[in-house]
């Protein structure tokens, strides 16, 4: 063989629809096989919709080799199959004088090699995130997106005639640094997208996030972070944090140790003008301590209080502008060799093997 | 309405019945006024079944194909969508004969089943949910298409009847089947690909259902080029549309009624 003649070999053998056809059938027999195992074993492959592919196979894929070969294989398969595609529509892009009646059908073939390439590329270089809790107002950090993040402008559930929760309406808005780059009512098949990024409601729930108190004199009064009320001596009592479930520690630090209301307590901060401020905590279910009374706040702490936190999924797949893409032409294909399907078959066309 | 609706479906079944039998009759009597009548019946039967599910559609204000009855319903009606198809432009007429059995297998099934039209959950509220499901029934119909033309390549060859379409247009058939049923199964994964990126964030879900849904796609495109190949025109590609028709049933059917998956039949 010439030196010549073998790149010319290679590349009749990377176009040619034989190989196409055997590695489709391959491919096609594996999975059948593979396909099985799925539903059987799913402490291996239940997770496989919670992350990037690419990642699936670097832990899972790689733990579990003995029953997750055939996806590699059937991958490699898949892989060599859209390398045919792509060298056999660059052939057909060589010879468009002659065959520019064949658009459909090598629409349909770059369709396949974009889809193929998306996918590819959002396997390796995207991420999945589920369960991501935000309430109203809050702002909260994409993690694996550094300087972008979400804040929940609002929230409502949507109910059906019976009171059972259908649907939610979540206000969203995407920042990057200050700057807002993005704003969406998020439901039910209307997720927030940005350059590859997805954000859908995927549920909600309530927090525990503050408590109710009567106050005498001035009537029902909620308390949650952030919250404040002037003293009658000219200062002021902040609420800096609120835990629903809140522990004393033997050295006398509070940490949090649950979201239900099983021990709630208030962090609070009291300004006079010329003083210091001072922080202290105050336990609910204790009595009313001294630094309240004395600065004549007589708080009676009556019920916890909810807010409502939407649970967002948060993607990034690169890959999903071009996925677009293949999807498009592939459509435009199927159109165009339905179209022409009907011309050919008079003409009896076949192509050379 | 909903009692309209019922009538029309009886009607729709018992007018493909008939035909069924007509088309039976044609095959032992040859006589045009057989045939003329069967087809006159398959006519009124698709006009009445169409009826029927615009009906249903008007009355639940979405295309109802949300659980057996209404997915068995409108396979069914997809079935005689395209056997009409291929009378009209091949006059097959009993040779299809197949495709109007399986019709009258699911519709009869379907008349046994929960008619009822329940509000559709917002999940489902979604033009693309439409789209997806329309295309894989017209894909489905027309595999089953292939599955039987197919076979009675098969038994042509064997006998070499003249009852039956020479091998060269039940080879022409075969194929044109396979090639339309791929085209709307890919768009039907299109518009299912479209739909799961806005529903979960993604567009392909590693489930049995999805991963056999791109196998049976796969399948059906490297049999679009097998029949290039003169080893797999013919005889190859009949037995190639049996197995294809296999796995698409398995995926349909297996899957939704012996596993859960997030394609729930019922
Ligand atoms: C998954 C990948 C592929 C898909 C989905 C696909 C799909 C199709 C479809 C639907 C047709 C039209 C068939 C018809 O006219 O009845 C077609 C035709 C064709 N495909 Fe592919 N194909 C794929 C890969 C390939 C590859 C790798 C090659 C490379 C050799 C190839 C070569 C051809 C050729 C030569 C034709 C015939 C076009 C003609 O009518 O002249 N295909 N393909």
């Amino acid at each position: 063989m010439s030196t010549r003649s073998w790149p010319h070999t290679a590349w009749k053998w990377l176009c040619s629809l034989k190989l196409a056809i055997v590695l489709a059938s391959l491919a096609t027999l594996l999975g059948l096989g593979g396909a099985l195992l799925i539903p059987f074993n799913p402490a291996i492959f239940g997770g496989m919709d919670g992350m990037p592919l690419g990642r699936w196979l670097a832990t899972f894929g790689s733990r579990h080799l003995g029953m997750t070969w055939w996806l590699w294989l059937g991958g490699a398969l898949i892989l060599l199959l859209g390398i045919n595609t792509a060298c056999c529509f660059i052939d057909w892009l060589r010879n468009l004088r002659a065959r520019w009646r064949k658009t459909g059908e090598y629409l349909i073939h770059l369709g396949f090699v974009l889809l193929l390439g998306a996918y590819l590329w959002g396997s390796l270089a995207g991420f999945r995130s589920e369960g991501t809790r935000i309430a109203v107002g809050e702002t909260i950090a994409i993690s694996n997106m550094p300087g972008y993040s979400l804040r929940l402008d609002a929230f409502e559930p949507i109910m059906n005639s019976s009171g059972r929760p259908v649907d939610m309406r979540n206000e969203l808005t995407l920042l990057k640094g200050e700057s807002v780059l993005v704003r969406k009512v998020v439901k039910t098949n209307q997720p927030l997208t940005w350059r590859g990024l997805a954000v859908l409601a995927a549920s909600f729930d309530q927090d525990n996030d503050g408590f109710l108190f009567d106050l005498a004199g001035q009537g029902r009064i909620e308390l949650r972070n952030g919250s404040r009320l002037a003293l009658a001596d000219g200062g002021q009592l902040s609420v800096r944090q609120y835990l629903p479930h809140a522990i004393r520690l033997g050295n006398g630090q509070v940490v949090a140790g649950g979201n239900t209301p099983v021990d709630p307590a208030l962090l609070c901060e009291i300004t006079r003008p010329g003083q210091a401020p001072r922080q202290q905590w105050y336990f609910l279910r204790g009595p009313l301590p001294q630094w309240l009374t004395q600065s004549d706040l007589r708080l009676i702490p009556r019920a916890p209080v909810y807010s409502p936190v939407s649970i967002l999924t948060v993607n990034r797949d690169p890959g999903a502008a071009m996925a677009m893409a293949g999807a498009a032409a592939m459509t435009a294909g199927v159109v165009l060799a339905m179209l022409s399907f009907y011309y050919k078959r008079g003409r009896g066309d076949r192509p050379s093997l | 309405m909903t009692e309209i609706a019922a009538l029309l479906l009886k009607s729709a079944f018992a007018c493909y019945l008939l035909s069924a039998n007509l088309y039976l009759l044609h095959v032992a009597v040859r006589r045009p006024v057989l045939w003329r009548s069967a087809f006159g019946l398959v006519l009124t039967g698709f006009a009445l079944h169409s009826a029927c599910l615009g009906l249903r559609w008007y009355l639940a204000g979405y295309l109802p194909v949300t659980n057996l009855f209404s997915t068995l319903f409108f396979f069914s009606w997809a079935l005689a969508a395209t056997y009409l198809y291929f009378e009209l432009r091949y006059r097959i007429h009993a040779s299809g004969l197949f495709i109007m059995l399986l019709n009258l297998l699911l519709l009869g099934t379907a008349l046994t089943r929960d008619t009822a039209l329940r509000p559709l959950i917002p999940a489902l509220d979604t033009p693309l949910f439409t789209l997806h499901i329309v295309f894989s029934f017209l894909g489905y119909a027309f595999f089953a298409m292939a599955f039987s033309i197919g076979v009675l390549y098969l038994v042509q060859k064997r006998l070499a009847s003249r009852l039956l379409p020479e091998l060269a247009l039940l080879r022409q058939l075969n194929e044109e089947s396979v090639f339309l049923g791929f085209c709307f199964f890919t768009l039907c994964m299109i518009f299912g690909s479209i739909w799961a990126y806005v529903a979960w964030g993604y567009y392909f879900s590693w489930n049995i259902k999805g991963l056999m849904s791109f196998l049976v796609w796969l399948f059906y495109g490297g049999m679009c080029h097998a029949k290039f190949v003169r080893r797999w025109q013919g005889t190859g590609y009949a037995l190639l549309s049996i197995a294809g028709f296999a796995i698409v049933l398995f995926t349909y059917l297996g899957i939704g009624l012996l596993m859960s998956s997030n394609h729930p039949l019922d």
